[in-house]
């Protein structure tokens, strides 16, 4: 039975950069209050 | 997409922390991105619309030296997935002239701001209401709200349906009707008004009543959505229970709206959710509830019309905020209140999936 040898360190990989979209939640949002009044036209 | 662009809705904010807020302050649209190497801020800010996706994950790792190409590729694929994102480089849209681009410019817009899908031109939403088929019963308070509001957001085929005629008492908050129409049939009247009002669709009209299940089933027969806004016959088996099991034969989704005074509430209800009698049993029974009193004002009729447009156009865009299968709205006595209920099928229910 064979096992993977560990990485030597020159060959360990960096975490790969990335971006995390979060959607906001309720109360995290003015879905209440439009400060500015909004429009009416 | 060809040119990607952050949507103008959607605007790019920077917080104190570096986190990039998206798509302002409305729930369901807003989102955030924790940004501390300002990876994404760059990217947002190099989609203005001049560049192509490569040439904005290039320019990125210009910027951002240790970014590899995947990774880059990566941000910016995750940027165009957002929904934040439109392309300034739109592909053709021919099923739609000049005028009506002009007319429908302001929906296009509401649309691409709510909308969280990337799409290629951003009429998708306006086509799916120029073809789609829309029953109307009912044109009175709640009704000829409704009826004027999807002539107005451009769905191309209305039918309205009506027994009764313009009443002087009916002035006070029906939309379609003046005095010159007193005595005249509503279906008529509205019909002729919504013609006028939008030439490039098609209303038809019937003055008739429901008054069995047949009726509403032969009524229902080559249209997508039923919009009930009326109120007759009565509840408990009357013509919403009669809508809801016709409807769920037919896989057709419908909204069914009205108003009790002050207190204005409107059903959503489709394939794949709980039918409308499912959901009306775990409503527990209200002593006093169900006299429909006439006293209305016109806007407790124009909310309640209004609503029921607005599911309706969420149901042929398919831009739905949750499935359906529920009651909303909200009284005007009490502005800290809302209206909503959803409960799940009853066992063994035989019109619920």
């Amino acid at each position: 039975m064979s096992s993977t040898p560990a990485p030597e360190p020159w060959q360990e990989r960096k975490p790969r950069k990335k971006i995390v979209i979060r959607r906001l939640g309720k109360t995290e949002t003015a879905t209440v209050v439009q400060p500015s009044g909004g429009n009416s036209n | 997409m060809r040119r990607p662009r952050v949507k103008p809705e959607h605007a790019p904010h920077r917080l104190g922390d570096g986190t990039v807020r998206l798509g302002g302050v409305l729930y369901g649209v807003a989102s955030e991105i924790p940004d501390p190497e300002g990876w994404a801020w760059a990217a947002l800010t190099l989609m203005d619309g001049t560049r192509s996706p490569g040439q904005v994950a290039a320019a990125l790792r210009t910027r951002f030296i240790g970014l590899t190409r995947e990774e880059a590729d990566d941000i910016v694929a995750v940027l165009l997935d957002s929904g934040h994102v439109e392309d300034a480089a739109p592909g053709p849209c021919e099923e739609l002239d000049a005028r009506e681009k002009e007319r429908y410019s302001r929906s296009r817009d509401y649309f691409r701001w709510i909308d969280l899908t990337p799409r290629d031109h951003g009429w998708e939403p306006q086509l799916a209401l120029k073809g789609a088929r829309v029953l109307v019963l009912g044109l009175g308070g709640t009704g000829s709200h409704a009826a004027w509001s999807l002539a107005a957001a451009g769905v191309g085929r209305l039918h309205l349906v009506d027994p009764d005629v313009v009443e002087l008492s009916n002035l006070n908050r029906q939309v379609l009707y003046t005095e010159a129409d007193l005595g005249r049939p509503k279906a008529d009247v509205a019909a002729a008004r919504l013609r006028r009002l939008n030439s490039a669709i098609d209303v038809t009209a019937e003055r008739a009543a429901v008054t069995s299940p047949r009726d509403l089933a032969r009524l229902l027969d080559g249209f997508d959505v039923l919009a009930l806004c009326a109120d007759r016959p009565r509840e408990p088996y009357g013509i919403r229970t009669w809508a809801s099991r016709a409807c769920a034969r037919g896989g057709i989704p419908w909204v069914s709206g009205g108003y009790d005074g002050p207190l204005v509430s409107v059903g959503v209800f489709g394939p794949g959710g709980p039918c409308f009698e499912c959901v009306r049993a775990g409503i527990p029974a209200q002593p006093g509830a169900g006299y429909a009193w006439p006293g209305v004002t016109g806007p407790s009729a124009g909310l309640s019309g209004q609503l029921v447009a607005n599911d309706v156009l969420a149901l042929v865009t398919g831009l739905t905020p949750v499935p359906p299968g529920y009651f909303h709205g909200l009284t005007l006595l009490d502005p800290d209140a809302h209206v909503y209920a959803r409960h799940p099928s009853r066992p063994g229910c035989e019109f619920c999936p």
